[in-house]
């Protein structure tokens, strides 16, 4: 089958003999598990004999799968090289970008860092962000190629990495903390997951622009209120397992989180107002930095709604001409109450 | 909490993070940016870190966002100057690439605005005009705009500052920038005033870069003492040269001269000047123009004034190639930066390799020369050098081959130069327009041009122009024991003195020429005499007919300049000691003189020994003194033979060291017979002795008798 794929075919006539072999109608579930248990040893098979052809057909067909197989496939990838055989899984990068995209996604949405088994083992860590950091777009091409309509139901969306990565920036240094535990890997791990949550801001800040081309910008919720507030349940569980809620690291779970949902409001993927987000992080222990983002700035003149100069702030410092028209940096104010400039609350 | 007090928090909050880990940092900076995007402080300290990373992308971005959104900040304004300064300067160190690189990030139009208005903001001349200049480059359709406002400006701040050089910052950056960015920029109408005007400006730059002296800072080792006189180009290599308000590299312009061709080249075309488009040389281009200078009195008006324009500018510069050329094969240490690889200095003077000939066939042709000599210099005011005939035509100058390699570069440098100069006088027209270039460059400072001309009518044969040219060169250049503490300034006197003497020996002028001479030939070292190698030489030399007025280039070297200083002493006495009349003095002047280059004056000893046994007696009282040479010791010995003619020989000096030469005629005893064999027999063993530094002895301590003995 391999070396099948490997022949000189043109991309569709792949395209359609892998669709031939795999997309058949089954109403039988057993011929279906068959069907996607043969497809995931498939594309595991060819990351070992890093087979491009295949894994680009794989990607295109994945598309179009169920989150269910997502998980599914990044599981059996998971079963078959992690921890073990991390190495094996560099060739995803090789092989496709599109692909490894997808897997990224899967991974992220697979562990959630709520036991050991759901934490990811550094050496992927590191692996997604070398990635991540030499290739910045790499995380958005699904996002890029599934077309977005805001009549689309939310729930079925997973089509970025950020809400995974966002839950592992903001309880690594809590959960590797008590799992790791000697000195030297500690500040190694922090400076990683520093770095995977700066390309998680930068990316958000990729973001307007992307959904405003797709015409959805302020529409679509890429970043989901409910997952934010799962994600500061989980949080303030692990806090209150914190020896000393006052520690520099349970701050620096804090301090990500909020920078994560400033940046995540501001540039529209998070779609909620401050009074919603002051409930979802109404049981977190105090911080500065999120009091402030939950409050929003301080305002010299009163009269403005403060949102506007956010996003105006967003797109003058944006990362990435062409700018989204202005016109739709007005819809940002919709159903958002203006907050007035509070001192700490 | 105030606005005022969040922003302070985040942006600390920040610099605690930033040297542990830089990433925390920038992710407290983005947001705080988000919630504060109207504050300063945030995003420099994000361009800070971004910049202190050197992300070049990532910095330039950040900067153009403070450029756009802070426009009245003085921190953004220090950091486009660091940066406008690091694309001006040429370091190569990486913080100043970073820079560079950090600008070549933002768009061509955001690059513009940048230097519009960082020129704006500029006040020093060189700076702004740097600055405009960068603007210039990239963006060729500013020229039209700014070019010839610029190139204004910089001409004007010459005159605003004071400059006296025209090697200065402003015109560099002139002629070697702006000049060919206008002068190329065919959307623009340029008067042809102008364009002559501006090649002239670039003219005047570049030769004076070329013909500059080596910096005063840097002093050439040795030659110090005045007796070696040898190259000093050792540490040529290391010299450095800065124009001022200039970086040392910037101050390097490569290959002058071909970068004159270019713009001569362009505003010829421009200026529509006849023959063709692209004059790829010089000596070309004296060729064209002395083509095109005969159809000059049949031209009338505009055409007439442009193709005398033409021609000026165009033999004036290869006239001062040429000069040039000529003038740093000569004397190399004049410059800085000139490739040395053959000694200097060199002099032009007089040939006297013929001063062994028989003295009847030299006497006639001396005359007629002397004869010619004067109506040339009786003609000196009036006469252009077109119109020299004889001497000034054809003469020949005779250059040792094997110690000056680029000879014929050389002398043909010479003669092109001399064509150029030739063809600017040949019409009132174009003498006039040469010497309003020749005012305003004030070309009559200029020691190296003064030179050349000098060399120049001495080989037309205008000694008494040439004499009173090397005393102005005298008052031109360093004086000896001042300013330069080189030992160049002493070279240079040296190089002028022989100069003078060999122009007053053409003149005739034998006191003159022998007291200048020794002047030099006193402050000599004499170097080991090698007879075999120089009668070679001379033999080589021997074989030719040589014509009286030839000239030579005279390496100014102990070794050259003793043996020439003997054989113009021997040219002056040999006439006056073979004339009728009897002077004893003179022929014993020329027995001593003849053993240098022994036996190539042996005929014009025999003709002396003729004299001698002609007179029946001789007094020469130095004799023991200064002649060691065995053949000649002999040949007197056997004088006072009864074989020899019994000559009556007087030379032994009495008891004091100088005696006027008529003193009364002693008797001879037998005392002084003896005496006379004892001193033969101690002659004979002196014959090993340094033969130069006898006679450099000769005319250290007999200077006084030899110069009052002549005319």
């Amino acid at each position: 089958m391999r070396r099948f794929f490997h022949q000189d075919r043109d991309d569709a006539t792949r395209q359609l003999i892998f669709s031939t072999l795999f997309n058949v109608d089954v109403k039988d579930q057993q011929a279906e598990t068959r069907r996607r248990s043969l497809f995931g040893k498939l594309v595991s098979l060819s990351l070992v004999l890093d087979r491009t052809a295949v894994s680009e057909c794989a990607a295109t067909w994945l598309q179009g799968m169920d989150r269910e197989f997502h998980l599914q496939l990044g599981q059996v990838l998971l079963d078959d090289y992690v921890p073990g055989l991390v190495s094996v899984l560099q060739n995803i990068r090789r092989a496709s970008r599109r692909f490894c995209c997808q897997f990224i996604t899967v991974v992220a949405a697979r562990y959630d860092l709520s036991s050991e088994e759901l934490t990811p083992p550094l050496e992927l860590v590191h692996m997604f962000v070398s990635w991540i950091r030499d290739d910045p777009g790499l995380v958005l091409l699904t996002l890029r190629s599934t077309p977005l309509s805001s009549s689309q139901p939310i729930s079925t969306l997973h089509v970025t990495p950020l809400e995974g990565l966002m839950c592992w920036c903001v309880k690594a240094p809590l959960v590797y903390r008590s799992t790791a535990g000697d000195g030297e890997n500690e500040g190694n791990t922090d400076l990683l997951f520093s770095a995977l949550h700066l390309s998680c801001l930068e990316i958000i800040q990729l973001l307007p622009n992307i959904l405003a081309e797709k015409g959805v910008l302020g529409h679509v919720p890429l970043i989901q209120l409910g997952s934010m507030a799962a994600l500061t349940s989980d949080l303030s569980k692990l806090l209150q397992r914190a020896e000393n809620v006052a520690s520099p690291d349970c701050g620096l779970s804090l301090e990500r989180l909020a920078q994560g949902l400033q940046l995540a409001r501001v540039c529209r993927v998070l779609l909620c107002c401050r009074e919603e987000l002051r409930a979802v992080c109404r049981r977190l222990p105090h911080n500065t930095l999120l009091q402030l983002v939950m409050t929003g700035p301080v305002m010299k003149d009163s009269g403005v709604d403060n949102t506007d100069s956010e996003a105006a702030g967003l797109t003058e410092g944006g990362v990435d001409p062409p700018l989204p028209p202005a016109g739709e940096e007005q819809v940002v104010s919709e159903g958002e109450p203006s907050v007035p400039g509070i001192a700490d609350l | 909490m105030s606005a005022q007090k969040d922003c302070e928090f985040l942006v600390s909050r920040a610099r605690e993070l930033v040297s542990d880990d830089p990433c925390a940092a920038i992710a407290w900076l983005i947001t705080g940016r988000t919630l504060y995007p109207a504050d300063f402080n945030i995003q420099y300290e994000m361009y800070i870190i971004e910049r202190n990373a050197e992300r070049t992308d990532s910095a330039g971005r950040l900067l153009y966002d403070m450029f756009l959104k802070f426009p009245d900040q003085p921190t953004v304004w220090r950091e486009i100057s660091v940066i406008t300064a690091a694309l001006r300067s040429d370091t190569q160190d990486k913080h100043a690439q970073f820079l560079r690189g950090l600008f070549e990030t933002l768009t061509g139009r955001v690059q513009r605005e940048m230097l519009l208005k960082a020129t704006e903001q500029c006040f020093n001349t060189l700076e702004k005009a740097e600055m405009l200049l960068l603007l210039l480059k990239r963006f060729p359709e500013s020229v039209v705009q700014h070019g010839v406002n610029l190139g204004e400006t910089l001409l004007d701040a010459e005159v605003s500052e004071n400059v006296e050089s025209p090697v200065n910052c402003f015109r560099k950056l002139f002629v070697c920038d702006v000049l060919p960015l206008v002068i190329n920029n065919m959307d623009m109408r340029l008067p042809t005033s102008l364009m002559q005007k501006y090649m002239l400006k670039a003219a005047e730059f570049y030769i004076g870069y070329v013909t500059r002296g080596p910096s005063p800072d840097v002093q050439i080792q040795g030659s110090q003492e005045p007796g070696s006189i040898k190259s000093p180009s050792m540490s040529r290599g290391s010299q450095r040269y800065v124009i001022d308000g200039l970086s040392e590299k910037s101050s390097v312009v490569a290959e002058p001269w071909e970068k004159l061709l270019d713009i001569l080249t362009v505003v010829g075309a421009r200026c529509e000047w006849q023959g063709d488009k692209g004059q790829r040389c010089y000596v070309d281009m004296l060729l064209r123009v002395r083509e095109l200078c005969r159809y000059l009195p049949g031209l009338e008006g505009e055409t007439r004034a442009r193709c005398c324009s033409q021609v000026v500018i165009c033999a004036a510069l290869v006239l001062f190639r040429s000069a040039f050329l000529y003038v740093s094969a000569i004397q190399p240490t004049l410059f800085q930066g000139v490739n040395v690889l053959s000694s200097g200095p060199w002099i032009l003077v007089e040939d006297l390799s013929s001063v062994y000939n028989d003295i009847e066939v030299e006497r006639a042709s001396v005359k007629h020369a002397h004869k010619k000599r004067k109506l040339a210099d009786g003609r000196d005011k009036t006469m252009s050098s077109d119109d020299e005939e004889g001497l000034g035509k054809g003469r020949q100058i005779l250059v040792n081959k094997t110690d000056m390699l680029s000879w014929a570069e050389t002398l043909d440098s010479f003669r092109t130069a001399r064509e150029s100069w030739d063809l600017l006088h040949s019409h009132d027209a174009l003498e006039n327009e040469f010497k309003k270039i020749c005012a305003s460059w004030k070309t009559d400072s200029w020691l190296w041009f003064r030179i050349f001309i000098t060399d120049m009518i001495i080989y037309q044969g205008q000694y008494r122009k040439a004499l009173s040219s090397l005393h102005q060169m005298a008052s031109v250049q360093p004086q000896p024991g001042q300013q330069s503490p080189s030992g160049q300034a002493s070279l240079e006197h040296h190089r002028a003195l022989i100069q003078q003497a060999s122009c007053h020996y053409a003149l005739g002028e034998y006191r003159m020429a022998c007291e200048k001479l020794l002047d030099v030939v006193s402050g000599l070292v004499p170097p080991n005499y090698e007879p075999s190698k120089v009668a070679e030489d001379q033999g080589r030399i021997k074989g030719k007919i040589r014509k009286n007025n030839d000239l030579r280039l005279l390496p100014c070297t102990s070794k050259a300049v003793l043996p020439f200083c003997l054989q113009l002493m021997l040219a002056c006495f040999k006439l006056r000691a073979f004339t009728d009349s009897r002077d004893d003095l003179s022929l014993g002047h020329v027995v001593v003189l003849l053993q240098y280059d022994w036996p190539h004056g042996e005929t014009l000893f025999l003709k002396a020994v003729e004299k001698i046994c002609q007179q029946g007696s001789f007094q020469y009282e130095n004799f023991f003194n200064y002649v060691t040479n065995i053949d000649m010791l002999e040949e007197f010995a056997y004088l006072r033979t009864p074989e020899g003619g019994r000559i009556q020989l007087e030379l032994l000096p009495n008891q004091g060291m100088l005696i006027k030469h008529h003193t009364v005629t002693r008797g001879i005893t037998k005392g002084v017979k003896e005496d006379f064999r004892l001193a033969m027999e101690r002659q004979v063993s002196r014959c090993g002795e340094n033969l130069l530094s006898v006679l450099h002895r000769f005319c250290i301590n007999e200077k006084i008798i030899i110069i009052q003995s002549l005319p």
